[in-house]
């Protein structure tokens, strides 16, 4: 894990309705390194932006109009491609209840930045994404990171993927013990 | 380095109920080379960027609220459902901006703006009812001599805006019954 930030090269999309807010973000992105942020006012306008151009990251505010933030990840999850689907999105919120926090991340955000914006929030957050280990999910119903943050056996009970990959990892299991790991 | 390259290694079958796969993003690979910037450097950076914005923040405040007090006049004679909607990213956008420029009172007021604005809509009242002194409020907090003071600083001075925000139903809190 590095403790530095290069943004010198990447791209970034900024979506939020306040354009000063826009301003801010971008102005302290610019400062850390980031050439040249691109910024828009709604969910709709993001995605297609999005679709547009390759971006690296995304920093969004969860209530944007037109298309929420949440909707957007959701609908930068299930795009084909793979590269741009998987990127790190951070979404802004002002509503840091338990609940907005849970959509958030049930709808395949990478991180949640709590507003009001301060450089060192929001150099945390992208330290943090740039570091996340965290392995992808993809399921009928969910697409985006692993979302047990930390590697805690689950209960048999409560064990809900699949009879194949648990057949799996008891496999690997055998098999390193066969081997003596 | 070619989209080929960098697509996912899928560890579990297409088709199945669950894949779990690793990606590392064009993003995380940028942001580790060499030559960045630590928190201490960014932190700094990041405050030159917010020192010359201040100047340009009061004329945001004023442009943020001659928008809600505009968008609050539409809430007695347009769409009233769509004007509250307006009036509450309007006061969004004043409250996330003020704590970022040392203006923490006006977050404050701000954030209580929100609260009655979520009360009122609940309570089925979306008329510009008891939404005036919070403007008022935000004008007074925005002025110099507020800068600088946190909340727990100025006791007293937003109680006015709890109580009539008290006049409307809080949000319903789940008791324990045994």
């Amino acid at each position: 894990m590095t403790n530095t930030l290069q943004l010198k090269g990447t791209s970034i999309l900024v979506a939020d309705a306040s354009k000063h807010i826009q301003n801010v973000v971008k102005g302290i992105l610019r400062q850390f390194g980031c050439a040249d942020p691109v910024a828009v006012s709604d969910g709709s306008a993001a995605l297609s932006a999005y679709r547009e151009r390759l971006f690296d990251a995304v920093i969004c505010e969860s209530l944007l109009p037109e298309l929420s933030g949440f909707d957007f990840v959701r609908a930068v999850r299930r795009l084909d491609d793979p590269v741009t689907a998987f990127n790190p999105i951070i979404l802004l919120t002002s509503h840091t209840q338990k609940e907005n926090i849970f959509t958030a991340r049930d709808a395949g955000t990478t991180a949640v930045l709590a507003k009001p914006i301060s450089p060192k929030l929001l150099f945390e957050r992208l330290m943090w994404v740039s570091n996340d280990g965290r392995s992808f999910v993809r399921t009928p119903n969910y697409i985006g990171p692993d979302r047990r943050f930390h590697d805690v056996p689950v209960p048999a009970e409560q064990e809900r993927r699949s009879d194949w990959l648990r057949a799996v990892e008891d496999k690997e299991r055998t098999t390193a013990a066969n081997h003596g790991d | 380095m070619s989209k080929d390259d960098e697509k996912p290694e899928v560890v579990a079958p297409e088709g199945g109920s669950v894949e779990i796969f690793k990606v590392e993003s064009r993003f995380a690979r940028l942001a580790k080379r060499s030559g960045g910037i630590d928190l201490k450097q960014a932190v700094d950076a990041g405050q030159q960027a917010i020192d010359k914005m201040a100047e340009a923040y009061p004329d945001w405040l004023a442009s943020d609220l001659e928008t809600l007090v505009s968008q609050v006049g539409e809430l007695a004679t347009g769409d009233a459902d769509s004007a509250n909607e307006a009036v509450y990213r309007t006061a969004m956008s004043i409250r996330d901006l003020g704590s970022t420029f040392g203006y923490f009172l006006v977050t404050q007021s701000g954030d209580l703006l929100c609260e009655l604005l979520v009360r009122k809509r609940r309570a089925g009242n979306v008329d510009a009812t008891d939404i005036q002194p919070f403007i008022d409020a935000i004008r007074l907090v925005a002025t110099p001599r507020f800068k600088g003071i946190e909340a727990g600083e100025s006791r007293g001075l937003l109680d006015g805006l709890r109580q009539i925000i008290a006049r409307y139903p809080g949000p319903t809190v789940a008791r324990k019954t045994d």
